[in-house]
């Protein structure tokens, strides 16, 4: 499914994000009464559990997994997932969903061409400024973006979104776009807009034929009169 | 040969586009064909004809065949330089705009001379004459019209100048353009006539120089240059390759330069005309426009625009006719000597409607 302009990603994958994510809240939310829980280790025990419970279907799907500290990642090709917890399902406002925090300013600056083109190496996430010889001539080769499971711990999981992130100021971030995917704790696929309506982008259309055939004339006449001539009968 | 050298044929119009060619003023010439500047005036406004003499002077002076003077068989444009359309700057001056009307004769005579060896696309421009305060609507009902009668897709228009030139409009690249002219378009002969500069590395802002254009032909019959016709060409230019209706689920909120970049490559649009559509069509805020035109300068500069497309939105017509002529025997040389033009000249005209790789700079 076309889950964000220019992203698109299996819905088995999709409906996975929910699924786990309702279950690791599940989870997350039985044990919140374990001696040593308290209301801030909610969050962090619902987003490991649930990325614990993704990986297979990562693995699966062909991502490469690996680590920045605690936070788990993913990588396809150009695109990376991160993931992220929010508080109420409003995740455009910074007190439910944090704007501010490193990992997602550099994901915003990734994301807005801030570095021009990047090479990353999996698993060590090398950036390169903008290389010799290369421009800024082709589209941003990589993003990311952040699938953000919302929830409380009197709710359990409430909403899932996919977005991307773009930088907003230097330190804050904000949504470029950003799409819910679940209805009420399940998977949803409605897919995001198309960005050409009417089918091929500009560059993929045929071009139309001119139709130009010659006339027919004397090719060995070399007379201005014969061709002021035809140029009268015309 | 007909008499092209008698001065009977001789038209104060093409003096006057020699003129214009060469860069002089009237007086400028006068003193260096050793004439009065009345007589230059006069021969121009077909007062007095040169005798042979003379002639042979002004031809030598300006650098165009003799036989260009005498050429009567096409009249050149009746509204002449105050009838086309110029997008330029308000700073470029009369004289360099002048310069440049004179490509669009001379494109127009050898088409002239092409059309006898080849047959043309029929011309089918839509009219849809817009007043001098037609709002948003109209312009849109004037898009939708070229669309509806050139049958182009509902999304992203592919490559607009072949449609163009499918429709009879006769496109052509100045290769020694004005800094200060990107394009500028006349209807007042046989054919419409589309003129862009060079494209400058943006193609981009090519197509829309182009679609700019198209706007004139299909909406102002008549050029008023100090009117609202370069804003209504502005808006029409952005419908068409920008429509509303698509564009108000598409445009992003924030400024996503990501996303903007595919909707470019897509679009076929500058990331800064899909962000003056976004204000227009009030998806952003006036702030939040100038703050992205502010980042995307700020981190790419004025001039050069990342992403920038792939492929250039070239003319291909003449091109394609002078092909198909010398593959029946027509050189370019012949018809170069049929037009009355220096075959440098045609060389340039020709040259300037060849589909060339887009080189990313």
């Amino acid at each position: 499914m076309r889950v964000l302009s220019g992203v698109t990603l299996k819905d088995s994958l999709l409906s996975a994000f929910v699924s786990c994510g309702r279950a690791g809240h599940s989870i997350a939310l039985a044990h919140q009464n374990d001696p040593g829980s308290n209301g801030f280790t909610f969050g962090t025990d619902r987003y490991h559990r649930s990325c614990e419970l993704l990986k297979d279907h990562l693995e699966a799907d062909g991502f490469t997994l690996f680590s920045r500290g605690a936070g788990l990642r993913a990588r396809k090709g150009d695109l990376e997932l991160h993931f992220a917890t929010a508080k109420t399902a409003d995740v455009a406002v910074p007190s439910s969903f944090d704007n501010r925090t490193d990992s997602r300013i550099y994901a915003g600056k990734i994301n807005s061409g801030k570095y021009g083109p990047t090479v990353a190496s999996a698993g060590s996430m090398l950036l390169h400024p903008t290389l010799d010889g290369l421009g800024e001539n082709d589209l941003p080769s990589r993003t990311i973006i952040h699938t953000v499971w919302s929830g409380d711990n009197a709710h359990g999981l409430v909403a899932v979104h996919i977005g991307r992130l773009v930088t907003e100021t230097d330190d804050t971030v904000v949504w470029g776009e950003v799409n819910r995917i679940d209805r009420d704790g399940v998977f949803v696929a409605e897919a995001a807009p198309a960005s050409s309506p009417g089918g091929a982008s500009y560059s993929d259309q045929p071009e139309p034929d001119l139709g130009l055939e010659m006339l027919e004339f004397d090719a060995a006449s070399t007379n201005t009169a014969e061709v002021d001539a035809r140029r009268d009968e015309k | 040969m007909k008499s092209s050298h008698t001065t009977a044929n001789f038209s104060g119009d093409r003096l006057r586009i020699a003129r214009y060619r060469a860069g002089f003023n009237i007086r400028e010439l006068a003193d260096i064909v050793e004439l009065s500047h009345a007589a230059i005036s006069q021969y121009e406004t077909g007062r007095a004809k040169p005798n042979a003499a003379a002639l042979a002077r002004l031809a030598m002076a300006t650098g165009m065949p003799a036989e260009f003077l005498t050429y009567g068989d096409r009249n050149v444009s009746m509204a002449g330089l105050d009838g086309t359309h110029f997008r330029s700057l308000r700073s470029t001056s009369k004289q360099h705009r002048a310069n440049a009307w004179t490509w669009s004769e001379m494109v127009l005579d050898v088409v002239q001379v092409l059309e006898n060896y080849v047959r043309f696309p029929a011309t089918l421009v839509p009219e849809f004459t817009l007043a001098p305060g037609a709002g948003r609507e109209q312009v849109r009902l004037a898009a939708e019209r070229v669309r509806a009668q050139w049958e182009l897709p509902e999304g992203p228009v592919g490559h607009l100048v072949r449609h163009m030139e499918k429709h009879g409009i006769v496109v052509s690249r100045m290769p020694v353009a004005d800094d200060g002219i990107d394009a500028f378009s006349q209807y007042q002969s046989t054919r419409p006539v589309v003129i862009l500069g060079t494209n400058k590395g943006d193609a981009a802002r090519s197509r829309f120089d182009a679609a700019h254009e198209l706007g004139h032909l299909v909406a102002h019959p008549e050029a008023d240059p100090g009117g609202t016709q370069e804003s209504q060409a502005h808006a029409f230019a952005a419908e068409l390759l920008m429509p509303e209706e698509p564009m108000l689920r598409l445009l992003p909120k924030r400024y996503d330069l990501s996303a903007y970049a595919r909707l470019k490559h897509e679009w076929g649009v500058s990331i800064a005309a899909l962000l003056y559509r976004a204000r227009t069509l009030e998806v952003i805020t006036d702030a939040a426009y100038r703050r992205a035109v502010v980042a995307l300068n700020s981190d790419y500069g004025r001039r050069r625009e990342p992403f920038p497309l792939q492929r250039s939105d070239d003319p291909t017509m003449l091109a394609t006719a002078a092909d198909l002529a010398d593959a029946a025997g027509i050189s370019l040389t012949r018809i170069a000597s049929e037009a009355r033009l220096a075959l440098a000249d045609v060389e340039l005209i020709i040259a300037g409607s060849v589909t060339r790789p887009a080189v990313p700079l």
